[in-house]
Parts: C-alpha cells; sequence; structure tokens
C-alpha cells in the first residue's frame, strides 16, 4: 500500500473529523456559538429553537457527506502509481475537503443572521465590555516551560550539525556531509519557534467579558489560557522528541520503515494533543454556560462566521470563531498584508501543483544540440557546453549510485535539482530512474547525472558527446 | 468592574471611560488605592487608540479621582477631594435629565427611588 497515501488518510481524516465535531455540535443549546453567530436565549424559546434544529441538522448532513465523499475519494487515490501524481493528488484533496467542510458551515452562519434579523434582534455590534480589574492581567503561560523544549531541540540540530560538519563521526550516518538531516530537523525546530511565537501571542489575547463579576471574567479566561498554555507546550515537546527521534533513527538505524514510524507515531501524537485541547474547550465551555451573562455582539464582524473585519478593533489577533486558536483582524493594516500573504501564497502553491503535475507527464529529453549537452523537460534545466566539459563517462548501473536529495525533485521516475552522489556534495542530478544508463559529465564547476527517457537516448548523446571531446 | 463603550454613542469614549471609572469610584466597585491598567493593557483590551484611554486618565487626574506615578501607574486616590457643592454645569444638567423625566411622565417616587438606589 502507497506510504504517501497512507500518511495523507490518516492525516486528513483525523483533522476533518475535529473540524466537524468543533464547527457541527449536536447539542447546540450548550454552545456559546451557533454556526458562528452568538447563542442566545431567543434562538431556545420553543418555535425559534426549531428552526435552529433544523438548520443545525441540515448543514450538519452537509457536513458530513463531505467527510464520506473525502474518504471515498481518498480510498480511490490508493489506486494512483508514482509518488508525485498521489502527492498531488492528496494535496489537492486536503485543499478541496478542507474548504469543502467549511462551507456547510458558512451557509448555516447566514441562516443564523437572517433568523437574527427576523426575530427582530437588533445588531449591537457597537458595544463592547472591558473588565478593568482583570485588563492585561490574566495570564497562564511559563515562558521557561515553553522554551525548554525549544532549547533541547536546538541542542539537537547543533549535534546535527557538527555531524554534517564531521566535527565527530556516527559510524552509520552515511549522509553526514550533505546537510540533509540538519536541514530537516531545523525546519522542525523552526516549527517549534512558530509554535512558541503563537503561544505568546495567545497568551495576550484581549479577556473575554462573560458576566459583570471579575473574579468569574478572571478565571474562565485563566482557565482559557491554560489550556492553550498546555496544547503548546505539549505540541513543542511532541516537535522535540521527533526531533530527537528523527537524529537517532539517522545516526543508529537509517532504515526507511523506522523513520515512517517515528513520522506516524508523531502525527499522531499531534492529534492526540489537538483532541485533548478540543475536550478540555468544551468541558470549559459547558462549566462557565451558567455564568455567561454578557455577551457582546459583534457577529456582522464575522464573514461567513470564520473571517474577522472590524475597522474599528485596533487589535490584530483575535480568537477563532471557527476552529482551534486564534485569527487575524482583517481590517487591520498588519492584518491586510497577512492576508495577500495567504492568498498570494494559496495561488503559489496551485501553481506548484500544476507544475508538478505537468512535469509528472512530462519525460526527460537529453539531446546534443551544436555543441551543447541539453537536458529538457518543459524548459532547459541544464545546458552543459562542450568547451567547459572536462571529462564524459557513461554508466549502465543507476542503481549502484548513492543519490541523497539536497534540493528539486525526488520522485519514483525522475531525479532532478541539488544532489549529493556517492558523497560529492553539489552535484546537478538529471535522470530517469527507470533507465539505468547515464552520463557523468565533469565541467570546470560542476559535476553532472544525466540521461533521457531511454537508453538508446542517452547512449547517442553520449556518442555525439565523445566526438565532440576529441 | 467591567466597563461598556459604545462606539455610536453620542458621548466620546474617552469620556464613556472617565464617566464609568468615576461611577465605579462612588459605588465602591473601585476602592482607594486601587491599580488600575496601564493605559496601553486598557487600550489593547478596548480595541481602542491608547491616546483615548491616556486622555481619560489624564482628565480622571486632573479632576482629582486619580493619581499617577512612573512607578505604579495609575491608583484610585485614597483622599477625594470633597467640595460639598454641585457645579453649574452638573446641576443645569441633572435639571434638564429631571425636566425630560417628568416630562414622559416619570414620577416623582420612582426618581427618588434611583437617587437613593445610587446615592448610598
Amino acid at each position: 500500500m502507497p506510504i504517501v497515501g497512507l500518511i495523507m488518510f490518516f492525516c486528513i481524516i483525523p483533522a476533518l473529523l475535529i473540524m466537524f465535531f468543533q464547527m457541527y455540535p449536536k447539542n447546540w443549546r450548550e454552545k456559546q456559538l451557533v454556526f458562528g453567530v452568538k447563542n442566545r436565549p431567543e434562538f431556545k424559546e420553543d418555535r425559534t429553537a426549531q428552526i435552529v434544529d433544523k438548520i443545525s441538522e441540515k448543514q450538519r448532513k452537509r457536513a458530513l457527506i463531505v467527510i464520506i465523499a473525502t474518504v471515498a475519494v481518498g480510498v480511490l487515490l490508493f489506486l494512483l502509481k508514482g509518488v508525485a501524481p498521489q502527492v498531488t493528488s492528496w494535496t489537492v484533496l486536503v485543499f478541496l475537503s478542507i474548504i469543502a467542510v467549511m462551507i456547510p458551515y458558512s451557509l448555516g452562519n447566514s441562516e443564523m443572521k437572517s433568523l437574527k434579523r427576523s426575530l427582530g434582534i437588533a445588531s449591537s455590534a457597537s458595544v463592547t465590555y472591558t473588565d478593568l480589574s482583570n485588563a492585561g492581567a490574566v495570564h497562564a503561560l511559563s515562558p521557561v516551560s515553553m522554551l525548554l523544549p525549544v532549547a533541547v531541540g536546538f541542542v539537537a540540530v547543533i549535534v546535527a550539525l557538527l555531524a554534517d560538519l564531521k566535527v565527530f563521526t556516527i559510524p552509520s550516518f552515511e549522509m553526514a556531509g550533505t546537510f540533509l538531516l540538519t536541514t530537516m530537523m531545523a525546519v522542525f525546530w523552526l516549527t517549534s519557534v512558530i509554535i512558541t511565537i503563537f503561544a505568546f501571542v495567545m497568551d495576550n489575547t484581549r479577556n473575554e467579558v462573560i458576566s459583570a463579576d471579575s473574579a468569574i471574567n478572571a478565571n474562565y479566561n485563566r482557565a482559557k489560557k491554560k489550556n492553550f498554555a498546555d496544547t503548546f507546550v505539549l505540541m513543542n515537546w511532541i516537535n522535540t522528541v521527533y526531533i530527537v527521534c528523527v537524529l537517532a533513527v539517522f545516526a543508529f538505524d537509517p532504515s526507511d520503515m523506522l523513520f515512517i514510524i517515528v513520522l506516524a507515531a508523531y502525527m499522531l501524537l499531534l492529534f492526540v494533543g489537538v483532541a485533548l485541547f478540543v475536550a478540555r474547550e468544551r468541558r470549559l465551555q459547558a462549566a462557565y454556560q451558567k455564568e455567561m451573562t454578557l455577551t457582546e455582539d459583534d457577529d456582522d464582524y464575522w464573514f461567513a462566521g470564520m473571517f474577522y473585519y472590524n475597522p474599528s478593533d485596533k487589535r490584530l489577533n483575535v480568537e477563532k470563531r471557527a476552529g482551534v486558536g486564534g485569527t487575524i483582524n482583517m481590517a487591520h493594516p498588519a492584518g491586510k498584508v497577512i492576508t495577500g500573504i495567504l492568498a498570494l501564497t494559496l495561488i503559489f502553491v496551485v501553481l506548484v501543483l500544476v507544475w508538478v503535475g505537468m512535469l509528472e507527464v512530462t519525460p526527460l529529453k537529453l539531446k546534443y544540440d551544436d555543441g551543447r549537452v541539453v537536458c529538457h523537460q518543459l524548459r532547459d534545466d541544464y545546458v552543459i557546453d562542450v568547451k567547459d566539459i572536462e571529462s564524459a563517462e557513461y554508466g549502465e548501473n543507476l542503481k549502484n549510485l548513492k543519490l541523497y536529495r539536497i534540493s528539486g525533485v525526488g520522485s519514483n521516475t525522475e531525479l532532478k535539482g541539488n544532489f549529493s552522489v556517492n558523497g560529492e556534495n553539489g552535484c546537478k542530478v538529471f535522470l530517469w530512474t527507470e533507465n539505468e544508463a547515464y552520463i557523468k559529465i565533469v565541467t570546470k564547476t560542476k559535476t553532472y547525472y544525466v540521461n533521457g527517457a531511454t537508453k538508446e537516448e542517452t547512449a547517442a548523446v553520449y556518442s555525439e558527446l565523445e566526438k565532440a571531446l576529441k | 468592574m467591567v466597563i461598556k463603550i459604545d462606539e455610536l454613542s453620542d458621548v466620546p469614549i474617552y469620556l464613556q471611560i472617565r464617566n464609568q471609572i468615576v461611577m465605579g469610584i462612588s459605588s465602591g466597585e473601585l476602592a482607594a488605592g486601587e491599580q488600575l491598567p496601564t493605559v496601553r493593557a486598557l487600550a489593547f483590551e478596548m480595541g481602542i487608540n491608547t491616546m483615548t484611554v491616556s486622555k481619560a486618565y489624564q482628565l480622571l487626574k486632573t479632576e482629582g479621582y486619580l493619581m499617577t506615578d512612573r512607578k505604579n501607574g495609575a491608583r484610585v486616590r485614597n483622599e477625594i477631594q470633597k467640595r460639598g457643592s454641585m457645579s453649574e454645569s452638573d446641576r443645569n444638567e441633572l435639571k434638564r435629565i429631571l425636566s425630560e423625566a417628568r416630562l414622559s411622565g416619570v414620577k416623582k417616587e420612582e426618581i427618588i427611588d434611583i437617587v437613593e438606589q445610587s446615592y448610598k
């Protein structure tokens, strides 16, 4: 069974289920929000409650259909062959399913706002409450407990860096010098840094006012912030343990299976962490339900119940209405910039997916053209001038090369980009893996390993190159 | 103590803050010597400009309700100066409110009840 599919399947389905239970609760009467609209006593009156029941059931069913459809499409994707088509298709499915599961929520939000208007509830979005006794005084995050796992992770990254720099040697660490392990660990360590920044941001979010009693407000906000703080500390420790485990796996037993087991355990623990957060948040909301006597009506500032746009609010970060964590005020100048960057990132990801898809269906082409060796796939990847070539060597055992990707493409069918080959770093690779023949070209500045889609194509180019070099 | 701010009100936000802090001191919700949040913290909580909060604090300090110093920030004054009389403008404001209440049919006893509840 394809590993990529399995990993993606066990990532997206629990994530969608968490979203489903968080956004579409069955017992809406006990919740603070109904599809992003503040729950109020008027909604719980007999006839109105029946209407809300209908809205809730209808959108719940739609969201469930989206999840079932995602499972069905996901199962079908297991039939796809090749890593790149799987990654591309799964990434598209992940994006689409997350967007699709949010659509019933936004429809529910629109229906709830209409219901509110039909009940004659005038918007009081201009009214805000602030608890003078708690302003800036309620925190739950301990900087030491947050920064300790980051420091441990940093030490692990430094160990990997020293091993890559060959300051000391680890017997089974064959990739030493490629900086692949250091890069991978540094990426996960940077994730810890981002989690830490996010934790401090959440700990400094505005305190919610739910009651005229300052003690209740303080306890409620402290409990909420503690839940966030505990979750972020847990996430950081999971990340750090993963970094250390990856180091251990690569150093002592660099097998793919062990690496996949560690990765699967890492993702499972992250989901457990999020699930614990959601469960604690539910208990907290249920415990304070009766104390909630003051409610700010800022529903009109929440588009589709998910996107906050309030020009008169000077804050950048606010707590999310749908899902877990925080979101930004899109009306804030920095919020506009962040929204723009996110939109551009999304467009970029879509373009990359299209590009990767096109690469997958386009075979590599190697040709000798007017004193130059041209490696072409959708564009000229490498053009090597014969004048720069010092030597060229023909090989027929591609599998004997020890190739480690540093950057570029590394699918089942093709290898392209910067690679470490047989311990030599910085080699340029342009190889179709189904073809065992290849040409090693050494120039004044770089070493290239190239081939075409077939052995014949590769041999023909080598023959011409040999003549030119004589 | 909870402060309610209405952005659409005719009363400027700094005056809304000022008025509610005065009411809080008068009702005892804010005790003598009680520490108030910093200008920055309160502005962040309210989602308003720090200048607005600063203006309210400055006004309260000028009027003798708050004392501020660099070390402790803003605190409610231990001893608030008792003038023993209402200012002319406050007297006129009270007259206006009573006139409007009478014209809308509010009974004198009801107004006395409100006064007794608020003036303890």
